[in-house]
């Protein structure tokens, strides 16, 4: 499948609709390298600003399209739109499609122009909430929303693609990290912005649930436009030299596995015992992870009585202190513990379950729900920073690092997508419907318990920390 | 050159939200905060089902908006549907000044698994415009206002 695929990419351009299509979205050809070096620094300097300007503020804009339908759950299952249990399985398909997506746009996107790829698949995903705002069936809904899936996965590997081709080894992971940011940047627009604009008035602009995808559809279409306007190709098909090249920041090659094939090297993966666990690990924590993101907000307008507009606030507070969590993570294990991770991630899974414990059991005080979902955040992120990458790359050998992150990856989606659809059925279980007949006409209240719900996503965090202290002795691999 | 449909989007959006507003969904929109105004003449449920499994539900309603004899019978007022059948019905009703006050109770038991529950109010008493309800259940607590005008119950009201 492969060699077809390298067979499509290598001769774009030519012949029918499809290799045309598939032309538009391939990389260009090389071109000559120009002579003037003031033009190409110039070059160098306009399309830098650009590209990471570009790739945080779209892969930002982005999730809204991702997220918007976790802000909406509740006035569709309000409205009867949805049940529960359709809600679960509507929100599984994206993470299923996501996890697809990761595994196959990384691939394509090395053979893009990113700026068209990228642009596409946001466009595509403006598309796919566009749809969802029309639709009030839950198979529809739910085919739209997993492929919406598949068109997130444009997103990161186009992102990736973009800092490897335009920012050097020593700067890279600078603008990674501006890069990483718009993780927040799109969570905190969906988690305020699509909530404001559905919340009832005067918190919100109470406008119905469709417009939860209307308005990221449109947010998403002038992205997919800035990316498609002024995200550049790679600099060689611009007639300029490589970044390496061009600052004179060369790595180092592996020429020992420098020609050993992607399967081989991915297979190489699946014989480590450490990687599986991990893999379940970070898949527990996905669980935990998610369920929080998808479900939290339901539940805190459910049970704790919240407006929408306040509860997505808290869900809020929890992802903006995921940002300190990741750079606390690093810094806490490679300072205190000599770069061995199991120790930090028994510390930071302690500040994930505790609060959780607090958030669900504890007392019911807006001052210590905030802290708690502060501290949560704070503790989730860390310990995912280290089983979705610095762990998993800590233990994998370093050639092969790439492939064990993207087979923690998948499991780790896949344990999302099945948490959202467990979640859902239990909660759909424990429905009492509340009916106010008035003529031909019915106001249906909806009552849930989330009792076992909450055992299942506190409980999936502790089985993720017992399998990742499982691994206390596991040393780094060269 | 591509920018001036999606400006042009935005602003048609922004007129259908803000011009196509009827005059029930201003009310809709706008009780929640209106509603304590006329809190105290309008019909009251409060349905309590504890975690023993019991149904309490008290009905106050004006005398003009409800027949005695229709709200002494509990089927009339509330309808359980459950796995299994609830025991011990009751009801008592007393005269506070203009207004009736009900009481309902039921037995469902501590295993069973309610799927629906019917309060018939405004389908009985079709002069009533508008019910405030307040229902707990062993999960949660919902305090909300229904009205004929609207299509949907208001929820955080004053």
């Amino acid at each position: 499948m492969i060699s077809v695929l390298q067979k499509i990419f290598s001769s774009p351009g030519q012949g029918s609709i499809f290799s045309r299509v598939i032309g538009f979205f391939a990389t260009g050809k090389e071109q000559p390298i120009t002579a003037n070096s003031d033009y190409i620094t110039e070059q160098f300097n306009y399309h830098r600003r650009n590209v990471v300007v570009l790739i945080t503020l779209c892969y930002g804009l982005g999730y809204v399209c991702r997220l918007a339908f976790n802000v909406v759950k509740k006035p569709l299952m309000d409205a009867g739109v949805f049940t529960p249990e359709e809600v679960g399985i509507i929100g599984a398909t994206l993470l299923y499609g996501y996890a697809l997506g990761k595994f196959t746009n990384g691939f394509l996107a090395d053979h893009a122009h990113v700026g068209r790829f990228f642009a596409a698949g946001l466009f595509l995903s403006a598309m796919a909430n566009l749809g969802m705002g029309f639709s009030e069936l839950a198979w529809v809904s739910a085919l739209l929303w997993g492929i919406n899936g598949w068109f997130q996965g444009f997103g990161a590997p186009s992102s990736v693609v973009a800092l490897s081709s335009w920012y050097s080894n020593k700067e890279r992971g600078r603008y990674y990290g501006i890069w990483s940011t718009a993780h927040s940047i799109g969570e905190g627009l969906t988690y305020l912005g699509v909530a404001w604009l559905i919340a009832a008035a005067p918190k919100g602009l109470g406008l119905d649930w469709q417009w939860g995808f209307w308005t990221p559809a449109l947010i998403c279409v002038f992205g997919a436009f800035l990316l498609w306007r002024y995200l550049p190709d790679k600099p060689r098909t611009l007639g300029l030299p490589t970044v390496a090249d061009w600052k004179n920041d060369h790595g180092q090659v592996d020429k020992e596995h420098q020609d050993e094939s992607v399967w081989k090297t991915q297979l190489r993966v699946l014989t480590i015992p450490s990687i599986w666990i991990l893999a379940l690990a970070s898949s527990s924590m996905y669980v935990t992870r998610y369920a929080i993101n998808s479900w939290g907000n339901v539940y805190l307008q459910e049970i704790r009585g919240f407006d929408l507009f306040d509860a997505n606030l808290f869900i809020f507070f929890n992802t903006a202190a995921g940002i300190l969590g990741c750079l606390a993570f690093g810094l806490v294990s490679d300072k205190f513990f000599k770069a061995r991770r199991p120790p930090a991630n028994l510390i930071f899974a302690i500040l994930e379950i505790a609060p959780l414990l607090v958030i669900f059991y504890g007392p019911q005080n807006n001052l210590v729900l905030a802290i708690a979902m502060i501290v949560y955040g704070f503790g989730l992120s860390g310990i995912l920073a280290s089983l979705g990458g610095l762990f998993a790359i800590d233990i994998a050998p370093k050639k092969v690092a790439g492939a064990a992150m993207g087979f923690i990856g998948i499991f780790s989606y896949i344990g999302a997508g099945a948490q959202d659809y467990i979640s859902g059925k239990m909660i759909y279980d424990s429905e009492i419907i509340f009916a106010f007949p008035h003529g031909e006409q019915n106001f249906n209240i909806f009552f849930y318990n989330y009792d076992k719900p909450i055992m299942f996503w506190v409980g999936a965090s502790v089985v993720s920390i017992i399998l990742a202290s499982s691994l206390w002795k596991v040393k780094a691999a060269d | 050159m591509a920018v001036k449909p999606i400006l042009l989007s935005i602003a048609m959006s922004s007129l259908v939200v803000g011009c196509g507003e009827k005059a029930a969904d201003s009310f809709c929109k706008s009780h929640a905060q209106e509603h304590q105004l006329h809190q105290g003449d309008i019909t009251q449920v409060n349905i309590d089902y504890s975690e023993q499994g019991k149904i309490v539900a008290k009905v106050k309603v004006a005398k003009e908006h409800a027949q005695y004899q229709t709200l002494a019978t509990m089927a009339n007022i509330i309808e359980v549907n459950a796995v299994k059948a609830c025991t011990n019905a009751s009801v008592d009703i007393t005269e506070q000044g203009m207004f009736y006050q009900a009481r309902y109770s039921l037995d469902c038991g501590l295993d069973n698994k309610l799927n629906k529950v019917s309060v018939l109010v405004l389908d009985n008493f079709t002069a009533i415009d508008e019910v405030e309800v307040a229902i707990s259940t062993p999960a949660s607590l919902k305090h909300f206002v229904l009205s004929r005008q609207c299509d949907s119950p208001i929820f955080n009201v004053n």
